[in-house]
């Protein structure tokens, strides 16, 4: 079906690069990220470091691909979270249309909407601090609280969508035929009407966690993200910024393009998957002649 | 004296599928064409590619003229003028038509300024003349509202103003009654007749309906899978058809029968309504129902009794509240006062198991559009999971349902996407009947059907009822169906049930007028030719 939508396909091979080369890092023939070696600071590219070193020494090829991992779990991580909310309290609420719960649970959704995205994380993270946090018998990483408190954030948009499918899939004849044998709400909802809503769910996913990438490297760049060692695009950018105008271009170009590679393949993957899966896109046979 | 429109040769493609085969027809000034088709048999295809509106993906070859102009070399600016000046539309749906946020007036204005140079004010007062002529008394004040504030005749009456506005020549009217009730359906079609009687304006009209055509046409073309079947003199077509296919059309046309003689048996009640109504409120959210108290009253409190064995019709316009009914009498809907008995028990279940045994005990089919299968699940899966309300040794196998239905068991891994409309409406009832209920509630099982299918459908159910002794419900508002099918009637209008009876007695001796009105705007094809021979 890809095969249909260049775009797609092209959003597609990105990503797929981009993933294999986060899940091959460690084994791939590279410098550990994070050995430093002072003897060997600011080397421009060459061939024993493509991408250059940085400050401390360190491989700037090896950190991007590592980087890779952090990014790509962190971006999809957060949209997990917000499509398991959102979807959640979606379809929740398209099934309760006309009652109270609907009414809350929409305008529940209406306040986490209006909080701006960076600030609130900014705000979080710096309240309850960077690095582990213990929960009780939970010890959350800085990764994974990220994680939880930006999905939080992604969740409203996808209830809305969620909730304004759902509510005219809902009146489809076939699903008063499921409600007549006895078939429970959970049971309807997601073996029924779900299946039958997912294409534009996907869409705007996959545009999400192109956000959710960009918001990590945001977060990462005031420090508040991934913690060093471990590297993080983000946090590249953030060490460079004092070699922007010194002549220094590796520093920021290769984690720069990165983020940007990977975001435009989310997006390019969205806009095709859209193009597909909209009927105003398919071949159309006038009425009548169907 | 040359033809008014001219078709030679017609043939139009959509990549693979050959939509168009070879039409030529043709229509003299003032003549009234009919063409008659089922689902895909290029009718409208035909009358879109006069007006040359077919999209892109469409390869046309032949020839059209229209009044010495070949239409289909004409550049855009003269197809322009063309449209509206000379052949103007009025489709099915005038919802969808209209403009909805632009005012009644306005979208008038807009036509009239567009092919001519009235001055603003010529332009109103033109607008007001052409709704008086299509019947709108208020004029003036129809000319202020939005399409969603008229009902479904006055929106038509306004496309109608808006197709005549500029004097047109041929007027292309697709399905222009098919979404209208029966009792409208009359006054539009006497309209649309009147109107171009009076101008000398040339119809084209498209239908399914044979009987509908049949009383005011001069001549009917029947089409068939893209290729013109039989065409001539509609007392020709309708009286003495000459193709296999037409004489297949004209024997599935669901007429009242003639019910047979003797009185019903007296068989006890198994499903009754005791002062059930049902109020929806009308503000939609929770919270704006707090100070937002009125109520839309759906169904006033209404009694009706079911025997068992016995088919009961329930007949309606739009609005009547037949549906709501039918959701309240088997348990998808609640009522806000009375009770619904199921053999003197409340039909309310409290629980999953008890909305199960119900499951049993009752079923309902539906319209048998694309909508009424899930199109993500095969039959096979539709089938099993319909018998989930059964204990497992009960449970039969999807291929026996298929039989019962009189389907090939190969369709079972389809997706329902892949089935006709018939076979998508009798996997409907399969579906229904899985659990073997008493009771087997239709509502409007044919009106998605093209009318040889529908035929099928009818006598399917006919035949189950019978076999299996089940007590059914028809709701429909076609009273052919009804008349066919049903044991007793019952008739309702407004939320409300105006009249009840045997079958045979409501059908030939209605007590109310309003059945009556029913009965007389049903279109009767050659016979009801009288009622068109002048003008109202």
């Amino acid at each position: 079906m890809l095969a249909r939508s260049p775009v797609a396909l092209l959003g597609l091979a990105l990503i797929a690069a981009i993933g294999v080369i986060a899940v091959l890092a460690p084994v791939l023939p590279l410098p550990s990220p994070s050995a430093t070696s002072i003897l060997d600071s600011y080397l421009p590219p060459s061939a024993e470091h493509w991408f250059g070193t940085d400050a401390l020494g360190r491989d700037v090829l090896s950190r991007t691909l590592w980087g890779a991992r952090s990014s790509l779990a962190i971006g999809l991580g957060i949209v997990v979270i917000g499509m398991v909310l959102g979807v959640s309290l979606g379809l929740a609420a398209a099934e309760a249309a006309g009652t109270l719960f609907e009414e809350l649970a929409m305008r529940l959704v209406d306040i986490f909407a209006a909080i701006p995205v960076l600030i609130w994380a900014i705000a979080v993270v710096g309240i309850v601090g960077t690095g582990a946090t213990q929960i009780g018998p939970v010890s959350l990483s800085n990764e994974a609280k990220l994680v939880l408190l930006v999905g939080i954030l992604f969740f409203p948009g996808i209830a809305r969508i969620t909730y304004g499918l759902a509510l005219a899939e809902l009146t489809q004849e076939y699903v008063d035929a499921r409600r007549l044998q006895g078939t429970g709400s959970a049971a309807i909802l997601f073996g029924d009407v779900l299946p039958n809503i997912l294409s534009p769910l996907l869409v705007q996913a996959s545009v999400l966690v192109g956000i959710g990438i960009i918001i990590e490297a945001s977060l990462s760049f005031v420090g508040l993200g991934v913690q060093p060692p471990m590297p993080s695009w983000g946090s590249m950018l953030a060490d460079s910024k004092q070699t922007v105008f010194s002549g220094e271009y590796w520093l920021s170009l290769f984690p720069g393009l990165a983020i940007f590679l990977s975001v435009i393949g989310f997006n390019l993957l969205g806009d095709g998957l859209r193009d597909l899966f909209d009927p105003r896109r398919r071949t159309r046979l006038p009425k009548g002649a169907a | 004296m040359d033809p008014l429109l001219q078709i030679e040769d017609l043939e139009v493609r959509f990549g693979t599928f050959h939509a168009v085969r070879g039409v030529s027809l043709t229509l003299a000034r003032g003549e009234k064409l009919a063409i008659i088709g089922e689902s895909g048999s290029g009718k409208s295809v035909t009358a879109l590619s006069v007006m040359r509106l077919l999209d892109g993906a469409a390869r046309t070859s032949g020839r059209i003229a229209l009044q010495g102009a070949e239409v289909l070399d004409l550049p855009a600016p003269a197809l322009r003028r063309l449209r509206g000046r000379q052949v103007a539309m009025v489709f099915q749906d005038p919802m969808t038509s209209l403009n909805p946020v632009f005012p009644v007036g306005r979208q008038i204005g807009d036509v009239l300024a567009a092919h001519t140079d009235l001055p603003r004010a010529a332009r109103r007062a033109r607008a007001v003349e052409l709704l008086r002529q299509v019947g709108i008394r208020e004029a003036e004040r129809c000319l202020t509202l939005h399409p969603h504030e008229l009902s479904g005749g006055m929106r038509q009456r306004v496309m109608i103003a808006l197709a005549i506005a500029c004097d047109p020549a041929l007027l292309i009217a697709d399905e222009p009654t098919t979404a209208l009730d029966v009792t409208v359906q009359e006054q539009i079609t006497r309209l649309l007749v009147d109107l171009c009687r009076a101008r000398g304006i040339g119809l084209l009209f498209i239908s399914h309906n044979l009987d509908l055509v049949g009383e005011f046409a001069d001549r009917i073309a029947v089409m068939h899978e893209g290729r013109i079947v039989e065409i001539g003199e509609a007392a020709q077509v309708m009286g003495a058809p000459q193709a296999e296919y037409t004489r297949r059309l004209l024997a599935a046309i669901p007429r009242i029968g003639l019910p047979g003689e003797g009185r019903l048996p007296d068989t006890p009640v198994v499903l009754e309504t005791r002062a059930v109504s049902r109020a929806y409120p009308r503000a939609r959210s929770a919270v704006a129902r707090l100070w937002d108290r009125r109520q839309v009253q759906a169904l006033r409190p209404s009694d009706l009794q079911v025997h068992a064995g016995q088919v009961l019709g329930i007949v309606g316009e739009s609005g009547s509240g037949k549906s709501t009914l039918a959701r309240l009498l088997i348990g998808l809907d609640q009522p806000t006062g009375g009770n619904v008995l199921l053999q003197g028990a409340s039909l309310k279940p409290r629980n999953r198991t008890e909305r199960r045994a119900l499951s049993r005990r009752i079923q309902l089919v539906f319209q048998g559009s694309q909508a009424s299968l899930n199109p993500r699940k095969t039959i096979r899966r539709a089938l099993s999971e319909a018998m989930q309300a059964l204990p497992r040794p009960e449970r039969r196998s999807p291929e026996a349902l298929m039989a019962l239905v009189r389907l090939d068991p190969g369709l079972l891994d389809r997706y329902p996407h892949q089935l006709s409309g018939g076979q998508r409406q009798r996997v409907g009832i399969a579906r229904a009947l899985a659990t073997s209920p008493e009771i087997l509630i239709a509502d409007e099982p044919t009106s998605a059907l093209d009318v040889s299918v529908q035929k099928e459908i009818i006598e399917l159910l006919q035949s189950l009822q019978r076999d299996l002794g089940m007590t059914m419900i028809v709701i429909s508002h076609d009273l052919g169906l009804i008349g066919t099918i049903c044991d007793r009637v019952l008739v309702m209008r407004a939320g409300a049930i105006v009249e009840t009876g045997e079958a045979r007695q409501v059908l030939t001796h209605p007590a109310t007028d309003y059945t009556r009105a029913l009965l007389e705007s049903l279109p009767k094809g050659l016979a009801g030719r009288a009622r068109f021979a002048s003008p109202a």
